[in-house]
């Protein structure tokens, strides 16, 4: 649940609230037989844990893959096969102790060594592991990447990396291991229940192509037969499985890969067990399925980003100006039928370290207040707003009416720069974007921290090295004191008063988050769906059918 | 149709001018090209049709009905849904004059020289042909245009700068049709007698080709403008129903069919049915007038 | 004959060699314009050059002539018609082998052109016969209506009238009124079901039909007419032959030989078509395929179909012109 795919076609869905969907709607057996769980699914780019890094591959190693931790539906960690939680002395060397007994589902055993190994395996630059980069605040992550290309882009390959293990984590005895970090850093277990840290058994890592076609995983479902590509995933019950079981005997994921990747009308068909209706069905939806809808707010946040490297958009009264010209309410309720939360927020409210209301000032609608800023602000008259998104989904509509709106409230005239996602994405890195552009955040781990630090943080004295050419200096101090606070509760304090300086100057205008509206078809139990608001998925071990 | 023997001083002139008689008096050309008068209106001056500022949109009214001054109610974002289809006419006849008068001109030039030379410009225009056609054509645009849709045009600015990309993508595609048509009739042509005698007169290859050739040749081209308009209008509308034609904030009743399509069993089936009866009758009237035409210019197909 | 076959060939292996490499260059052009496709993989992420770099090897994207915007990338062309000859067409960017990809795509994009066919074959070339030989009457007009229509309706206008109306609408009704497992409940579904492949596809592949049935129906017209005024029938009816005999075995043979023609090309149509058609059904054939591989600037997968589909368009023209021989005995290739 990161935010690889965020922007791409398919986390439009998620724009669209159907986050959900992507974690939970529908195969094509229904009926036949009470002991098959029937889901749909966008095809996964990597099933591979340390590989996987966008919800829908997410979502199946999750399901045939443990980790040391799960979360709780409040955050914290939930111990799988760890024992107890992650302790420290120093924020800066944290012990885990390992549960045994456990293995994968070809019968090799799972001990703090497998943990070590996978881990090496994950971070070691040429193997490109999408997943590398949660390892990075550990001692020697630098080491185990490759070294500068001499040459740039040239033929010549950059250097070997220079270690081949990764020298922060050590294994102490079979159950014990010790992750040491280059500063202290109070928030790092909440990364521990993401799927970079899940184990891969030795014979996975051995040949890892077929281990994505086929996962020899440990969790409490197995593979049956292949991963049928952008067709089905099949899944069975592992009876040998350690942990929770699930009541049932399978899961079936149908893929969907169409442009049209709406799983609703199937549900409707009766070949899904659970989907997300689309907006514009949403309504006659609930009428029909009120009582099995559970609708929750994404962790997800959605934004109308501001380029502070452009002249113009320097000038914070602009920025501020823009953010209260945005009726966010109204843009939820037209397009996505009511179903989003307005953010005042820079952070949403199910994340651990949110307060409520920092961004009352600037993120509300007020277009006389707007007018009068953008009057009073270095904006040249007459000038058109190039509004940037990538091509196709929801978020063209969204940023249309936020454009509706700048022209109704502030007289500007606009204009939609649509262009291809890569396009959009190396644009947005090089600071070639001249106007405010949609820009979405679907957290690493759940932490204020995480919706902030990697975003805003910026390395350079110009902030050329994040996305927006933000620089703030006191947002950085209180960044860093807050990494460095010996507590949780400490280090929330500093983040809150870090996201306060966001909410002045405004590097995006917070627009809204998600919420998801997923209907649990009538072949399952209702009472029996947890859905956890953090990993924004149903939890389908849990569930029960009827 | 009247008996086509009547003698005339010229053939050509009495094919065309029987032709233009016979139309007429048909009740369908009368009907399609009154309709398509008021298309053409509608395309080239919306502001007669209507006061409304299609940009003018205030999401709180977000897909509310009908009331006094927008008789058609508002879409999904606010905007008043009836000068939206208005307005939403432009760019896809604008686009769809252009294309017709790009391939006429570039597929007609071409396939002139392939049918009047013959032998290896013809075999070199024929495989240019083939290589055209063996790419699925909307597989093809799709291709094109998502590469070249932020590409800055030289010289061309304004309303223009926006259908340029869908134009040249469709003309690219559309030529080998005009010239196939062409290179087929002029090779008719070349053998038949005022041929033989323009050239026996001492007449250069270009004056006979354009002079005498092209004229008689035009006629099965002529009846396809129409109906290649038509077409046009709607692969327009199905590049701005896979998001890569006209970009919003200008708009396009591909566009409008996009955003509606999806209200249709949603409650609001008036988002999808308002820009689709507009794209429909359009279509309709050109095809009718197309076919009229091909019927006149033809009339034993009858 | 054979020589007339053997040039034909040589010809088509020249096209098809010009548009591979056309396709090629606009590829490139496009990584080379847009960027490389590989950074979405990272998302909204800020990714280290290392990662990317390692990435771009993994998937074969990491030439430097993808930088520099015009080069033709002469050897990725000549690396990737090598993996060809072996009959090795590569990995997509899920690591699946394309080879794969294309063959399961295949039999579900033929089971949609062969309901289109029958499609065009029964109602197209019927209602065109009929309105030729009752021409002028009730029958005549009203497969003229009828025809106009389906060329005044935009294909992807039908295509999403139907899904919500058949698919939707119509189809819930079945569902409710005869249970989900029903034939009439199958038949009517919004979208592909891998469930009942080939009963899903009935609907789309007959508004594929609907969409081109315009062509066919006029031809199938146009082309009786000219027969049954053309001097063998003439002949044949003062033969004083049965008027069915001198209809089915004299002119209607003759008219279809320009009507199998217009289907051959008629399909290659269809594949644009289907593009639209699988994206909105989410039916996983060869149009999906490519579409996606266009939207996610995968360039082997969509080579590998577009030649695909191109090879398909010769050798079906090919065949067709062959045909025509058979058919009609007044054709000779020199």
């Amino acid at each position: 649940m990161r935010t690889k795919r965020v922007m791409s076609a398919i986390a439009v869905a998620a724009i669209a609230g159907l986050v959900v969907s992507a974690c939970g709607s529908g195969g094509d057996d229904a009926g036949s037989g009470s002991q098959e769980l029937n889901l749909g699914l966008g095809e996964p780019k990597n099933l591979v844990p340390p590989n996987v890094g966008e919800s829908e591959g997410g979502e199946v190693t999750r399901l045939v893959y443990s980790g040391l931790y799960t979360y709780n539906n409040d955050g914290s960690l939930k111990p799988v096969i760890a024992e107890g939680q992650p302790t420290s002395t120093d924020n800066k060397v944290w012990t885990i102790k390992l549960k045994s007994g456990w293995t994968f589902q070809n019968g090799e055993a799972i001990d703090a060594n497998t943990f070590k190994k996978a881990w090496d395996y994950t971070v070691y630059g040429p193997n490109a592991n999408s997943g590398s980069y949660f390892f990075n605040k550990i001692t020697g992550f630098a080491d185990t990447q490759s070294g500068a290309d001499p040459d740039g882009d040239g033929p010549q390959k950059g250097a070997e990396p220079k270690a081949k293990e990764l020298s922060g984590v050590k294994v102490v005895d079979p159950t014990t291991i010790q992750i040491t970090l280059d500063t202290p850093w109070v928030v790092f277990p909440a990364l521990l229940g993401y799927t970079a840290f899940y184990p891969t058994a030795d014979a996975c890592r051995a040949q890892i192509e077929a281990c994505n076609e086929a996962p020899i995983g440990n969790g409490p479902f197995k593979f049956v037969g292949k991963w049928e590509h952008k067709t089905s995933i099949k899944l069975e019950k592992w009876s040998d499985y350690k942990g929770e079981q699930p009541s049932y005997q399978k899961l079936n994921f149908t893929i969907f890969t169409g442009s049209n990747n709406s799983q609703w009308a199937p549900f409707e068909a009766g070949s899904l067990d659970i989907a997300a209706p689309t907006p514009d069905k949403y309504e006659s939806a609930k009428q029909k399925y009120g009582d099995r809808m559970i609708e929750a707010d994404s962790p997800s946040t959605w934004s109308l980003g501001f380029p502070s490297y452009d002249n113009i958009y320097k000038d914070p009264k602009v920025r501020q100006a823009f953010s209260l010209a945005v009726d966010r309410q109204g843009i939820i309720d037209a397009i996505f039928t009511g179903r989003g939360k307005p953010l005042a927020t820079f952070i949403p409210t199910m994340i651990p370290g949110y307060t409520e209301g920092t961004c009352a000032t600037y993120c509300k609608t007020d277009p006389a207040a707007a007018k009068a800023l953008l009057d009073s602000s270095t904006w040249p008259k007459g000038k058109k707003v190039e509004l940037w998104i990538n091509s196709g989904g929801t978020g063209e509509k969204i940023l249309k009416a936020i454009g509706d709106q700048l022209a109704k409230n502030l007289g500007v005239e606009y204009e939609m720069k649509n262009i291809e996602w890569n396009d959009f994405l190396q644009k947005k890195q090089d600071h070639k974007l001249t106007g405010p552009f949609f820009t979405g955040w679907q957290p690493d781990y759940a932490d204020s921290e995480n919706y902030m630090g990697p975003l805003y943080y910026s390395g350079a004295k110009d902030g050329s090295d994040n996305d927006f050419g933000y620089y703030n200096a006191d947002f950085q101090k209180l960044m860093d004191e807050g990494n460095a606070a010996p507590t949780i509760a400490e280090a929330h304090a500093k983040y809150t008063a870090a996201e306060k300086i966001l909410t002045e100057t405004l590097p995006v205008a917070p627009l809204y988050t998600g919420r998801t509206s997923t209907v649990i078809g009538d072949k399952i139990d209702f009472k029996s769906v947890d859905r956890n608001p953090i990993l924004g998925g149903i939890d389908f071990v849990k569930i029960k059918l009827k | 149709m009247s008996d086509v023997s009547t003698p005339k001083p010229s053939k050509q002139r009495s094919l065309w001018s029987d032709a233009f008689h016979d139309l007429r008096k048909r009740p369908t050309v009368i009907v399609s090209v009154v309709v398509l008068l008021v298309v053409f209106a509608i395309a080239f001056f919306p502001s007669l049709f209507t006061s409304v500022d299609y940009k003018q949109c205030d999401i709180a009214l977000t897909k509310a009905g009908p009331v006094s001054g927008h008789p058609l109610g508002f879409d999904e974002f606010g905007c008043d849904l009836y000068s939206q289809a208005i307005y939403g006419a432009g760019p896809s006849i604008q686009l769809a004059l252009m294309v017709v008068v790009i391939t006429l001109l570039v597929g007609g030039f071409i396939g002139v020289l392939a049918g009047f030379y013959g032998r290896w410009v013809d075999a070199i225009f024929s495989r240019i042909v083939d290589i055209f056609s063996s790419v699925p054509f909307l597989l093809g645009s799709i291709l094109l245009l998502a590469m070249f849709r932020d590409v800055d045009l030289p010289l061309i600015s304004g309303q223009f700068e926006l259908i340029i990309p869908a134009v040249l993508t469709l003309a690219l595609f559309g030529w080998t049709n005009t010239m196939r048509l062409i290179r087929a009739s002029v090779m008719e042509a070349r053998s038949q007698d005022y041929v033989h005698a323009a050239r026996s007169l001492g007449a250069a290859d270009g004056r006979i080709m354009f002079r005498h050739i092209l004229p008689n040749a035009m006629a099965p081209v002529v009846s396809l403008i129409p109906l290649s308009i038509g077409g046009l209008i709607s692969a327009e509308a199905t590049l701005s129903f896979l998001g890569l034609g006209i970009k919003p904030p200008s708009i396009t009743w591909g566009i409008m069919i996009s955003n509606g399509a999806g209200w249709f069993t949603g409650g609001y089936p008036r988002l999808l049915i308002v820009p689709s009866i507009f794209l429909i009758v359009t279509v309709l009237a050109f095809v009718l007038l197309g076919d009229a035409i091909r019927d006149a210019l033809d009339p034993k197909l009858r | 004959m054979g020589r007339y076959v053997i040039r034909r060939l040589l010809q088509a292996v020249l096209t098809l060699s010009v548009v591979l490499f056309m396709l090629h260059y606009l590829m490139s052009l496009a990584i080379q314009i847009n960027g490389n496709p590989v950074r979405t993989f990272f998302g909204d992420k800020p990714v280290s050059d290392e990662l990317l770099q390692a990435t771009m090897e993994k998937f074969n994207l990491d030439d430097p002539c993808l930088k520099s915007v015009g080069d033709p990338c002469w050897g990725m062309f000549t690396d990737r018609m090598q993996q060809w000859s072996h009959f090795d067409f590569g990995t997509d960017f899920q690591s699946v082998k394309i080879g794969d990809s294309i063959a399961n795509a295949i039999p579900v994009t033929l089971t949609i052109f062969a309901i289109t066919t029958v499609v065009w074959a029964l109602f197209g070339v019927t209602a065109g016969v009929l309105a030729a030989m009752n021409r002028g009457r009730f029958i005549d007009y009203l497969v003229r209506i009828g025809t106009t229509f389906t060329l005044a309706i935009p294909g992807f206008l039908m295509l999403i009238l139907v899904q919500n109306i058949f698919g939707v609408i119509i189809g819930n009704w079945f569902r409710e009124q005869f249970g989900r497992e029903s034939f009439l409940s199958l038949i009517f579904q919004p979208t592909y079901s891998a469930k009942a492949p080939f009963l899903s596809l009935v609907i789309p592949g007959i508004a594929l039909g609907v969409f081109g049935i315009a062509g066919i129906t006029r031809l199938s017209r146009t082309s009786m007419l000219e027969n049954l005024r053309s001097d063998f029938v003439r002949t044949a009816k003062a033969k004083g032959l049965k008027r069915t005999r001198v209809t089915i075995v004299h002119t209607l043979r003759n008219s279809l030989i320009p009507v199998v023609t217009v289907i051959g090309f008629a399909l290659g149509d269809a594949l644009g078509g289907s593009v639209v058609l699988e994206g909105l059904y989410n039916i996983p054939g060869l149009g999906l395929l490519a579409f996606n591989g266009v939207k996610t600037n995968d360039t082997a997968v969509v080579i590998a179909v577009v030649a695909l589909a191109s090879v398909v368009f010769m050798v079906t023209n090919l065949i067709v012109d062959l045909f025509y021989a058979v058919l009609d005995p007044r054709i000779r290739y020199e």
